[in-house]
C-alpha cells in the first residue's frame, strides 16, 4: 500500500467508526421517530364518550392502532407540577415544583413557582436615570433534569414545541425548544389585558386579570396609554408606556388603531390580527417589541376596545423564548407573528365580563389555528428522533365551557347561544389536529397521544383558610376586615396553619416562618389531626366531603424537602376546588360557597378524580401507566443508551 | 392616465421590468441578484472613475501616521505630532472620497427604490391597511375593500382594509389606484398622492394621481420584506447591500484582471 493511500484510509477510519457507531445506535431503537403531542386537559371519560359518539375519529383509529388509558397525573394535579414530571420523570419533591404559586416562608409573599426575575446587583445611577452594570436575569425554579439529556447525549434530533415548564429554556442540551405554559408577557405577568372605554358603567378599579382605562374622545378620536413592560433604566422601574390612536367612526360601525408600529380596521365583534406595539426606554435607544390584538365591542354609544395581553413578538423577543435563539425568530419569518404567552387564552378577560362567551371562543379559535400551524411547521422537517407538541385548548377553554355541560353548575345557564356545544366540539378539534400528526406517521413512527390530567366540575369552591379558622387552626383579629385580603387580619402567634396556592397547606412552623408558633416536634401530629378533619368534613349544602385525599409532605414525612414545600396537598373531591380566596391567603364569610365564575371545570383535585389520558400508535402492554412514564418510553423506543427515571410502558 | 408613474422611475422600469420578469420563475433573490448586478457595476465603476488617482497613497499615508503613533509611543511629542498629522491626513482622505461616493450614489439610489418596490415590501398575511389623509372627504370602492370604512372627521381621514395588497384596483373620488399587478418581481404600491414628490421620481412604489380636484395622500401597511440564504436571515436591504457589494467587487476584480491582460499582450511584430 502506497504512502498515500495508507493516510488517506487513517483518515477515514475514525469517520467510518463514528458513522457506524451512530448507525447502531439509531438500529437499536424500535422507532426511528417519536411523536408526542401533548394535550393539556385532555379527560379520559370525555374523550371516550367522544369517541363513541364518532366526534373523534382519529383517536379512535389511534386507540385501534395501539392503545387507549386513562394515565396517572401527579398529586397535585396541576400543569406546572404535572409537566415538570413530564419532563423529568420524577415527581415534585424532586423537581421542585409543587403549586402554581409558591410562597416565601419568611415573608409569606406569594411568587410564581415556575421561573423567577433576578434583579441585577449593581448600577450607575445619574438622577432618576438608572445605569445597570449587571443585568437582570431571568431563572428556571424547576430542578432536575429533562429526559431529553439523554437523546441528546447520542445525537438524536430532538424538537420541543411550546414546552410547559422551561421557560427560560436553560436546559436545551442543544434541542430546538420553542417555550410554552410559563412565559410571561412583556409586563413580566402571566398575562393581563387592557381595556380602553369611556363607558362610566365599565369603569372599574378591579385589577384581577387586567386594566380597565377610561378613555375620552376628542374629534372622534381617542389617545389611549397602553402600559408596557418595566422600565428598568429607571428609578422605581415605572411601565414603559406608549400611546395608541383610536379613531372611532359610529356611522360605519368601526374604529382604526394605530399602534405607531402599526395598524388595524375593525368593525364591531371583529378581532385584528397581531398588531407590532413598541415600547422604548432610554429615550428610544432600547426598544421592547411586543404583539397584540385587539378586539371591537362597541363604538357607539361608547367605546369599548379590548386589547390581548402583549406577547412578546417572536421575530425579536425580549425574553429568552426559545432555543437556539433564532428558533422563534425563524418561525415568526415562516408563519408570521404568533403567541409567545405561556397561557395563550386569556380566560380573565372573560371571568371579569369584558370579552363574552363568543367573542372569546373567536380568540380561542384563532390560538388553536395558530398552534395547528407551528405543528404544520415542525412536522414538516421532522425526519427522525423526538417531536413534541403541547396544545393548550382544552385546558383553558374547558375551564371555561365546562358550565355548558355540567347541568349542576351554578353558571349553567349563563352559557350564551353561540357558545352551547362548544366542549365535544373543541374534542372534535383537537381530533383534526392528531389525524394532522398521524398523517406524518411512517411505519417507524411511534406516535404517543397524552396529557397532564382531566376535568372534573368545579361547582363549589372551599375556603381553606376560612376553615382552618372554624376549626382553631387559624385565629383572626377582625374576621371581617381579613375577607379577601392576604391575611389581613390574622394573629400569627395563635395561627397554626395557613392555605396558600391551590392545593397547598403550610404549617406555622417556628424557625422556618417569621411569626411560626408550632413546634416541629409537634408538626407531624398536627398534620394529622388537620388531614383527619379534613377528609371528615361535611359540605352543609349537599352533605358530601369536599375533601377526598390528602398527602402529607411535611413533619419529616418526606426527606429532602425544598423550604418552599407546602407541608400538605389537599386532594379536593370532584365538584370541588379550594376558592379563589384561598389561593392568595385570603378568607371568605363561607367556609363553602358556589363557585360563580366562568371557570367552572377544574383539575386541581383529587388525582385519581382527573387523570389524563394516553392514546398510542403502538401497543404499550405496562401496566398503569403515568405521565412521569412518558420521557422514559420515548427514550426507550428511540433505542437511547441511557435512560430517564419512569417506568418503559412499553416492556410488559 | 389617472396614476402616473413619473417619467425617470417609467424608464428605469421599463428596463428592468422585462429582467425581474425573467427572474421571476426563479424566485426573489434571484430577482434580486439580478437587479442589484447593474447597480452593484455603475456604483463600482464611477467610484474608480471619479477616485483621484492618489487614493491608495493618501490612505497609506493616514495609516502609516498611525503606525508611528504605535511605534513612538513612548515619545510623547512625536505622538503628538503625529496624531494631529493623522487627522489632517484622514481629513484629506476623506474630502477625497467625496466626490466618488456622491457619484456612486447615483446609481445606488436608482436601484434602491427599484428594489424596494419590487423585493423589499410584502403584502401582511392579513388585510392590508389603507389610510388616506385629505383635504376633505374622499369616497372609496373597489372589490377588494373591506368594510367598515371609517373616516376621521378632524384631521379628515379614511381608512379601510383591502384583501392582497398588490391585486387589484383601488377607486378613490372616481380614480382608480393601481396597487400593483402582485406578479413576482412587479413594484408593489405602497403610497398614493396627488402631491408631486421628489422622492417618486425613482421610486415606482409611490404613485403620483393626477385629476383629481380634492388633494389626497394615501399610504397602504405593506411590511419590509426579509429573506434566509444558507440559514442566514436578514432584511432586503442587507442582501441588497452584500449582493450589490459582492457583485462590485467582482466586476472590479474581472475589469482589473481584463486591464492587466490587455497591457500584457505581445505587441504585433513591426511590419
Amino acid at each position: 500500500m502506497r504512502r498515500r493511500e495508507f493516510l488517506r484510509l487513517a483518515a477515514l477510519a475514525p469517520a467510518a467508526a463514528l458513522a457506524f457507531s451512530c448507525a447502531r445506535r439509531f438500529r437499536r431503537g424500535r422507532a426511528r421517530r417519536v411523536i408526542l403531542i401533548g394535550i393539556d386537559g385532555m379527560d379520559p371519560g370525555l374523550a371516550r364518550s367522544y369517541m363513541d359518539a364518532g366526534l373523534m375519529p382519529n383517536c379512535s383509529r389511534l386507540a385501534r392502532m395501539g392503545s387507549f388509558s386513562p394515565l396517572r397525573t401527579e398529586f397535585p394535579p396541576q400543569s406546572p407540577v404535572a409537566w415538570s414530571s413530564f419532563i423529568t420523570g420524577t415527581g415534585p419533591e424532586s423537581h421542585g415544583i409543587f403549586d402554581f404559586i409558591h410562597r416565601d416562608p419568611v415573608t409569606l409573599a406569594p411568587y410564581l413557582s415556575t421561573s423567577a426575575v433576578e434583579p441585577g446587583g449593581r448600577d450607575l445611577r445619574l438622577g432618576s436615570l438608572r445605569l445597570p452594570l449587571e443585568g437582570s436575569a431571568t431563572r428556571l425554579l424547576r430542578a432536575g433534569d429533562p429526559f431529553w439529556r439523554h437523546l441528546r447525549e447520542d445525537g438524536m434530533p430532538v424538537t420541543l414545541m411550546k414546552l410547559p415548564v422551561d421557560f427560560p429554556p436553560v436546559s436545551a442540551h442543544g434541542a430546538r425548544i420553542l417555550c410554552g405554559l410559563g412565559t410571561p408577557d412583556v409586563r413580566g405577568s402571566q398575562g393581563s389585558f387592557t381595556f380602553f372605554t369611556d363607558n362610566p358603567m365599565r369603569i372599574s378599579d378591579d385589577t384581577a386579570g387586567g386594566l380597565v382605562i377610561a378613555v375620552r374622545a376628542e374629534d372622534g378620536r381617542y389617545s389611549c396609554p397602553l402600559d408596557g413592560p418595566p422600565d428598568g433604566f429607571r428609578d422605581g422601574s415605572p411601565a414603559c408606556r406608549t400611546w395608541i390612536t383610536v379613531t372611532a367612526d359610529p356611522v360605519s360601525d368601526g374604529v382604526l388603531v394605530e399602534t405607531g408600529s402599526g395598524s388595524a380596521v375593525l368593525g364591531r365583534g371583529e378581532w385584528s390580527g397581531w398588531v407590532p406595539v413598541e415600547f422604548g426606554m432610554l429615550g428610544g435607544l432600547s426598544k421592547v417589541r411586543s404583539i397584540a390584538r385587539f378586539h371591537l365591542r362597541s363604538v357607539s354609544p361608547h367605546l369599548e376596545l379590548y386589547v390581548s395581553p402583549l406577547n412578546m413578538d417572536p421575530a425579536h423577543p425580549s425574553l429568552p423564548i426559545c432555543s437556539p435563539r433564532g428558533y422563534a425568530p425563524d418561525l415568526a419569518f415562516s408563519l408570521g407573528p404568533f403567541h409567545t404567552k405561556g397561557f395563550p387564552e386569556d380566560t380573565k378577560a372573560l371571568s371579569r365580563g369584558v370579552l363574552d362567551d363568543v367573542s372569546y371562543l373567536g380568540q380561542a379559535f384563532d390560538l388553536y389555528h395558530e398552534q395547528l400551524s407551528l405543528m404544520r411547521e415542525g412536522l414538516g422537517g421532522f425526519d427522525e428522533g423526538l417531536f413534541f407538541f403541547y396544545f393548550s385548548t382544552l385546558d383553558l377553554n374547558v375551564h371555561m365551557f365546562y358550565r355548558d355541560i355540567d347541568g349542576l353548575s351554578p353558571t349553567h345557564s349563563t352559557v350564551m347561544d353561540g357558545a352551547r356545544g362548544i366542549v365535544p366540539r373543541l374534542y372534535s378539534m383537537m381530533d383534526g389536529a392528531v389525524g394532522e400528526a398521524m398523517e406524518a406517521m411512517d411505519g417507524d413512527t411511534m406516535l404517543l397521544v397524552f396529557s397532564d390530567h382531566g376535568f372534573s366540575p368545579f361547582r363549589r369552591g372551599f375556603n381553606l383558610n376560612s376553615w382552618l379558622a372554624a376549626e382553631g387552626y387559624a385565629r383572626l383579629f377582625d374576621p371581617v376586615a381579613a375577607r379577601g385580603e392576604m391575611f389581613a387580619g390574622t394573629d400569627w402567634s395563635s395561627t397554626s396553619a395557613y392555605g396558600l396556592g391551590i392545593n397547598s397547606l403550610y404549617l406555622n412552623l417556628r424557625g422556618r416562618e417569621e411569626g411560626g408558633s408550632v413546634d416541629p416536634a409537634q408538626a407531624s401530629a398536627l398534620l394529622d389531626r388537620i388531614a383527619s378533619g379534613l377528609l371528615s368534613a361535611v359540605d352543609p349544602a349537599t352533605g358530601l366531603h369536599p375533601v377526598s385525599n390528602v398527602r402529607v409532605l411535611g413533619g419529616g414525612r418526606v426527606a429532602g424537602l425544598p423550604p418552599h414545600a407546602p407541608d400538605m396537598l389537599v386532594g379536593y373531591a370532584s365538584g370541588y376546588r379550594s376558592s379563589w380566596d384561598t389561593s392568595l391567603g385570603g378568607y371568605s364569610e363561607e367556609v363553602i360557597s358556589d363557585n360563580t365564575d366562568p371557570w367552572s371545570g377544574d383539575h386541581c383535585m383529587d388525582p385519581d378524580a382527573v387523570p389524563g389520558v394516553l392514546l398510542s400508535s403502538m401497543p404499550l402492554p405496562g401496566a398503569s401507566p403515568a405521565l412521569r412514564d412518558i420521557g422514559r418510553t420515548a427514550c426507550s423506543f428511540l433505542g437511547s443508551t441511557t435512560l430517564p427515571p419512569g417506568k418503559d410502558l412499553g416492556d410488559g | 392616465m389617472d396614476s402616473l408613474v413619473p417619467a425617470a422611475s417609467r424608464i428605469i422600469a421599463a428596463i428592468l421590468d422585462p429582467v425581474a420578469g425573467i427572474a421571476g420563475d426563479a424566485g426573489p433573490l434571484a430577482g434580486m441578484a439580478l437587479l442589484s448586478a447593474p447597480a452593484g457595476v455603475l456604483m463600482a465603476e464611477a467610484f474608480r472613475r471619479a477616485s483621484p488617482r492618489n487614493l491608495g497613497s493618501l490612505l497609506r499615508s493616514a495609516l502609516s501616521r498611525m503606525a508611528g503613533m504605535v511605534l513612538h509611543v513612548e515619545d510623547p511629542v512625536t505622538v503628538v505630532k503625529l496624531a494631529f498629522s493623522s487627522l489632517w491626513r484622514t481629513l484629506v482622505l476623506l474630502a477625497a472620497l467625496v466626490p466618488p461616493i456622491l457619484l456612486a450614489s447615483l446609481p445606488f439610489s436608482a436601484a434602491y427604490g427599484q428594489i424596494r418596490a419590487r423585493y423589499g415590501l410584502a403584502s401582511p398575511r392579513d388585510h392590508a391597511v389603507v389610510t388616506i389623509d385629505s383635504d376633505s372627504a374622499v369616497e372609496v370602492a373597489g372589490d377588494g375593500v373591506v368594510p367598515p370604512v371609517v373616516r376621521g372627521v378632524s384631521p379628515c381621514t379614511v381608512s379601510f382594509r383591502i384583501e392582497g395588497a398588490g391585486r387589484g384596483a383601488l377607486t378613490v373620488d372616481g380614480i382608480p389606484i393601481d396597487t400593483g399587478s402582485g406578479e413576482p418581481g412587479m413594484p408593489l404600491v405602497s403610497r398614493f398622492t396627488t402631491a408631486r414628490t421628489p422622492s417618486a421620481l425613482l421610486d415606482p412604489s409611490i404613485r403620483i394621481v393626477d385629476g383629481s380636484a380634492n388633494r389626497f395622500d394615501g399610504r397602504i401597511g405593506l411590511v419590509q420584506a426579509s429573506y434566509e440564504i444558507a440559514g442566514i436571515r436578514a432584511g432586503w436591504l442587507a442582501w441588497f447591500v452584500i449582493l450589490s457589494s459582492v457583485e462590485a467587487t467582482a466586476w472590479l476584480a474581472l475589469a482589473s484582471a481584463i486591464r492587466k491582460a490587455r497591457r500584457l499582450r505581445p505587441c504585433s511584430p513591426a511590419p
